[in-house]
């Protein structure tokens, strides 16, 4: 790897924030929005559910995020604050759909300490004011004008420096704030304060309440008329208003984290608890007045960081620590006592707190398996890129030229018949009583040919086209009906038909066109176009599914594509494909909505085109790689969506997505054809020909990576994956909550690494938790063991200073303790080094070797050390090269001197980082993780004149990732292809707390540069929303400093290029003096690292 | 406990701003302030203490993390040095006078006399 480096997202932020409810789309529409961490999405309630609208990054964390609507307006506005105190107002523009920047601005200050309990954001609810809470001492005000503008932010002082929560109050004839803050002794208290405007000050408010719920954490303003707050605690919920109503209910001991109000009056709310358990709490009130406070279960969620309450009892439940939900309250309880119903799921991979890289075939492709989620809902999440197909059946088939599937009878909801052609017969295949696939007859079809075309027709008839004919067959008797034949010496070369139309390509450039009437093939139209036809497609696109009034023909010679229209075949549109592949086939299809035409040439290259399914227009051109072979496309269905199968060497599905052509490979190494076949004992399935077989099998979910859950209901902490055993191994904890005390319990756990089946546990002591495990072998041992570093974490200790180093063997599916080592501290990393054990103990590296005692078993025995850190949390080994990740002290590189049993320190990096990953690239760069959501590479200086410029990691490249990254690991998501150039290129995946899956892929210099000046155009394209910055955002910051990213390359930016508009695309590559083809290509590559 | 706030950190329940604020807090008060000259020290290291490795370490301002200064390697090779421990206190006295400076211009909160 490189010190020029890129990165790029896998799969998006996943972890919900904030989330929000309101008309922000239209006066009438109502809308969800929810943040994750750095991206918004926009989501419309209708009767349907909840559609998505659009989804964009935002560059900055959200801190804030809130709708509002100003006087006068009929729709809400919406208030963005990011943690680097930048914010913006966006209003949505209705004609344009998209979103509009209304107002933005830096809030931040030159002096102040950053608060540390988080960045409070929220605005008046008559809009008057903006307040922000970002550093101790300090309440910015951001005023609103008459006309509802923002005027210029004021800081007003906050005598409270422990600052818990601030709402404001409904009905206050001034700007009222509450303040829920903590003093020097820990106890927990509320005042209010009055915001005088002119004078930029606070005045102090109508009530107070002093020593609250020693657990007291946030409030809920109650709308007016019944006014006042609602205060959360730990063990009591509080009701307090101005006219010095105490209302004071009890509750279990819990931690609720989110609310959400149901009533517009604010008589009803929803808690969310951090054990998933949803409440309702009620206000119960006379004459405007709370009489008093009563709570009810309603059941159990995913624990809840964000409660959205839609309409008529649907309420969404956002999560960081689990699956987001959908869920309806039902006024009848189940029979488990819930009146929670789960309508929709929406995938959480955060947090990520480890994962391993696990691959199976040993192509190069791996899944990332993953400790995700936290508490209750923690889960291990199996994360594969591409589409796996689940095989039912399978049969040895050489030869398959064609595959077609046939229903029984023109409206059947299934399909019965397989035409399965070769190159000089037809077998039929069919579904028997029994469910099974069995050799049978359809007499009116020629079996004695290649099929070219098969299809349903009206009136129960079915289609055969082969080189000399067109059959059409009844369904009922199975019997010849009618029969159109080729002229001598014309024989048909391709076909293509749907259930009325036939489009038949002979020899000469001769175009046929047929369509069934009466139950006969009537010859409509016959023309001559000056070369050869390589592909036709008649799939009906319109309105009418049974006839279509465009047909898409490919050209040899000249490369073309051309729209006729029907049924007179008169040339609408033609399209020059340049370059000297012929186009080897076409298809119409209609992908959520919008109408495709998608042209697959000989070498694996498709075309898509935006076509008006009136007027036969194609716009937006897009060329793409699937692959190195002629492509075969078809349509087929999974779950009532349409989808586009390519079948090639490298076979691709390809799928609409917010109305945008995605494509997500097939976990198979070559199809050479494929049709659905939708039967009845297995829906929706397909049907496959590989070189010599033949399988039916189903098709998993159609996205580009792909999540399998599984749910542990503990939260898994640290993963391995042992090959030679086939197992993965990991270390969780469950929490125990009892009347009396909460304590937790640690295990270490192995599965199947396949099937994921669990096979054994061993339970840790009492008080130990398990902080690292890997899998290694020893010298002289030809065994692999699983390693496991513990720590005993004792109440009553500052630190721990014991720990444990167990070694377990895999046998018959079982682990097996071998050895175990106490050791002095937490054992926070471990790493299989030169044959012997390296362990990070608290501030210390240890180093053990395998020992054979005199009775046949081994022991680790301690060879040497190395100390001087403040806490060592990661280390990563290459060669004698130990990496070390300090809690506070950045980057150490050391070194094992062989002959002198020692480890000792090469280098430092001198930057005061606090770490939370490490990697080693390659011998000479390193790659780190840090606490302000940073990562940079430090390159060892070997070759240096002096000691000190020897003993310092030089830091080579900086950049603001704005994730929290736990693991980085070599690895690769993507399948290495040995043709190509990516498949060359070194790459590191990461993972974070909000769930995101990066990459990082170190480039050739020319490569970088190239790119680099891409990014840099299109930071000019290309504007975030908010007008925010992409260079600010980007920018390496933390307390100390901030400055310009360098030698790292925004992928998720330099990536979006595929998605501007064919125009914008053309203005970027001039920009960059290369043909926008060209330029294409080269992002497109760009996409298969991932 | 630092395992506990690792292990909170990385699954988001402890953000990164508290974080460092508590661990900084934990330093601080860890920190054992002391005249007395000592030749091996615990990891979170006492004011006016020498490692044995040779590692000198300095608190300065108590939000700031601690920071390894210098390095004196002591010198173990007859002839390369003269051996006088005057001699080799007054060069990791001038060391550190510099680093002093240059690091925190607030100026030098510990002096090494010789003894």
């Amino acid at each position: 790897m490189s010190v020029w480096n890129y990165v790029v997202t896998a799969h998006k932020p996943t972890s919900v924030t904030h989330s929000c409810v309101g008309n922000f789309t239209g006066p009438n529409q109502l809308n969800l929005i929810v943040a994750k961490c750095t991206r918004i999405e926009i989501h419309l309630l209708t009767p349907q559910g909840l559609q998505p609208m659009i989804d964009v990054p935002i560059y900055g964390r959200i801190a804030t995020l809130e709708l509002f609507r100003p006087h006068n307006e009929t729709q809400d506005f919406l208030f963005i604050a990011t943690e680097r105190y930048k914010f913006c107002v966006l209003q949505w523009d209705g004609e344009k759909s998209e979103l509009l920047t209304r107002a933005m601005g830096d809030v931040s200050d030159r002096i102040g300490r950053p608060t540390d309990n988080g960045q409070i954001g929220i605005i008046d609810p008559d809009c008057r004011l903006i307040g922000l809470h970002l550093y101790d001492g300090l309440f910015k005000v951001i005023p609103f004008d008459n006309k509802g503008q923002l005027k210029e932010a004021f800081n007003i002082r906050l005598e409270e420096l422990q600052v818990l929560d601030i709402k404001f109050l409904y009905g206050c004839v001034k700007p009222t704030i509450v303040v829920l803050y903590q003093d020097n002794k820990d106890a927990r208290h509320v005042k209010t304060y009055e915001v005088a405007l002119k004078d930029k000050d606070f005045v102090e408010g109508p009530w107070s309440q002093n020593n609250l719920d020693n657990g007291a954490g946030l409030l809920i303003p109650v709308p007016a008329p019944l006014g006042g707050v609602i205060i959360i605690g730990e063990e009591t919920i509080v009701y307090c208003n101005a006219n010095s109503t105490f209302r004071a209910i009890p509750i279990k001991q819990s931690i609720i984290r989110a609310y959400g109000r149901v009533d517009p009056d604010g008589s009803r709310y929803l808690l969310g608890d951090n054990a998933g358990i949803l409440h309702l709490l009620v206000l119960t009130h006379e004459r405007e007045r709370v009489t008093g406070l009563k709570i009810e279960y309603l059941g159990e969620t995913s624990i809840a960081s964000s409660i959205s309450y839609l309409d008529n009892g649907v309420v969404y439940v956002g999560s960081r620590f689990g699956d987001s939900q959908l869920v309806k309250l039902n006024l009848q309880a189940d029979p488990n006592g819930s009146y929670v119903e789960v309508l929709e799921r929406y995938v959480n991979l955060g947090p990520i707190v480890d994962f391993c890289v696990v691959d199976l075939d040993r192509q190069g492709q791996g899944q990332v398996v993953t400790c995700s989620g936290a508490f209750k809902d923690g889960s291990l999440r199996v994360v594969r890129n591409g589409i796996g197909i689940n095989e039912q059946a399978s049969v040895e088939l050489q030869g398959i030229k064609g595959l077609w599937s046939l229903k029984s009878s023109f409206n059947d909801p299934y399909d019965m018949y397989l035409v399965v052609s070769f190159i000089s017969e037809t077998r039929f295949l069919a579904m028997n009583m029994e469910d099974e696939l069995e050799e049978t007859e359809i007499e009116g079809f020629d079996a004695q040919t290649q099929t070219l075309f098969c299809q349903n027709a009206i009136n129960d008839l079915l289609i055969q086209v082969t080189a000399n004919s067109v059959r059409l067959v009844s369904c009922t008797s199975r019997e010849l009906v009618d029969q159109w034949n080729a002229p001598e010496g014309f024989s048909v070369n391709v076909a293509s038909a749907n259930a009325s139309q036939v489009l038949l390509a002979t020899g000469g450039g001769h175009l046929v066109y047929l369509e069934i009437k009466d139950s006969k093939l009537v010859e409509v139209k016959h023309i001559q176009l000056e070369h050869e036809i390589s592909c036709v497609d008649l799939n009906p696109i319109g309105e009418n599914p049974q006839y279509s009034s465009l047909a898409a023909v490919g050209m040899w010679t000249d490369i073309s594509v051309r729209i006729l229209s029907l049924p007179d075949l008169e040339l609408i549109r033609k399209e020059n494909l340049g370059g000297e592949i012929v186009p080897r086939s076409v298809l119409l299809c209609t992908l959520e909505g919008v109408s495709y035409l998608l042209c697959a040439l000989g070498d694996g290259h498709l075309f898509s085109f935006l076509l008006n399914a009136s007027t036969g227009e194609l716009t937006d051109r897009k060329k793409v790689s699937l692959g190195t072979q002629p492509i075969s496309l078809r349509t087929f269905s999974s779950k009532g969506t349409t989808h586009v199968f390519a079948s090639s060497d490298r076979p691709t599905v390809i799928y609409s997505s917010n109305k945008k052509l995605l494509y997500s490979n097939v976990n198979l190494k070559e199809v050479n054809h494929m049709c659905p076949f939708n039967t009845a004992a297995i829906p929706d399935s397909l049907a496959i020909a590989k070189e010599g077989e033949l399988s039916i099998g189903t098709i998993d979910d159609i996205q580009k990576l792909h999540i399998r859950t599984i749910p542990l209901n503990e939260q898994a902490r640290r993963i391995c994956h042992q090959e030679q055993s086939r197992t993965l191994a990991f270390c969780s904890f469950k929490h125990n909550q009892t009347s009396i005390e909460e304590s937790e319990t640690h295990f270490v756990r192995l599965l199947d690494h396949q099937t994921f089946e669990f096979l054994s546990i061993y339970q840790l002591d009492q008080y130990e938790h398990g902080c690292s495990i890997i899998s290694c072998s020893f010298s002289d041992d030809n065994n692999v063991y699983y390693c496991v570093g513990t720590a005993y974490v004792l109440p009553e200790e500052n630190e721990p200073s014991k720990g444990r180093i167990l070694v377990f063997a895999v046998e018959d599916g079982r682990l097996q303790l071998i050895v175990e080592k106490e050791t002095k501290g937490a054992v926070y990393s471990l790493n299989a080094f030169n044959g012997k054990l390296l362990a990070a103990i608290n501030q210390k590296i240890q180093l053990y070797k395998w020992m054979l005692r005199e009775d046949g078993s081994h022991e680790l025995q301690s060879e040497c050390g190395h100390h001087g850190h403040i806490l060592a949390l990661y280390t990563q080994t290459r060669g004698d090269f130990i990496v070390v990740g300090d809690l506070m002290k950045s980057i150490s590189l050391l070194v094992y001197k062989h002959e002198e049993s020692a480890i000792e320190e090469l280098a430092r990096d001198y930057n005061a980082n606090w770490m939370s990953a490490v990697e080693m690239l390659d011998d000479e760069i390193y790659i780190g993780a840090e606490n302000n959501y940073n990562i940079f590479t430090v390159r060892k200086n070997s070759d240096a004149a002096t000691d000190e410029e020897r003993g310092r990691l030089e830091v080579v490249g900086e950049y603001h990732l704005g994730e929290f990254v736990n693991r980085l690991r070599h690895g690769s998501l993507v399948m290495r292809l040995p043709d190509s150039e990516m498949g060359q290129i070194p790459t590191v995946i990461f993972g974070t707390i909000n769930g995101v899956i990066g990459i990082i892929a170190s480039l050739p210099h020319e490569q970088y540069v190239f790119l680099e000046k891409l990014q840099s155009t299109l930071v000019k394209f290309i504007k975030g929303v908010g007008n925010l910055s992409h260079e600010q955002w980007r920018s390496f910051h933390n307390d100390k400093k901030t400055s310009e990213a360098r030698n790292f390359l925004d992928g998720d930016l330099i990536e979006s290029f595929l998605d501007l508009s064919r125009n914008k695309m053309e203005e970027v590559a001039k920009g960059m003096g290369v043909p926008v083809e060209e330029l294409s290509k080269r992002v497109e590559e760009l996409t298969r690292l991932h | 406990m630092w395992c506990e706030a690792v292990r909170w950190r990385e699954h988001g329940e402890l953000g990164a701003r508290r974080f460092e604020t508590a661990a900084r807090a934990r330093r601080t008060a860890s920190l054992a302030l002391s005249n007395r000259k000592e030749f091996t020290t615990p990891h979170n290291g006492a004011i006016n203490s020498l490692q044995s490795g040779g590692t000198y370490s300095l608190a300065h301002r108590m939000d700031q993390p601690l920071y390894s200064m210098c390095r004196m390697q002591p010198n173990t090779k007859p002839g390369s040095l003269p051996s006088t421990g005057a001699f080799c206190l007054w060069t990791s006295s001038m060391k550190m006078a510099t680093s002093s400076w240059y690091r925190w211009p607030y100026g030098i909160l510990w002096t090494l006399g010789c003894s």
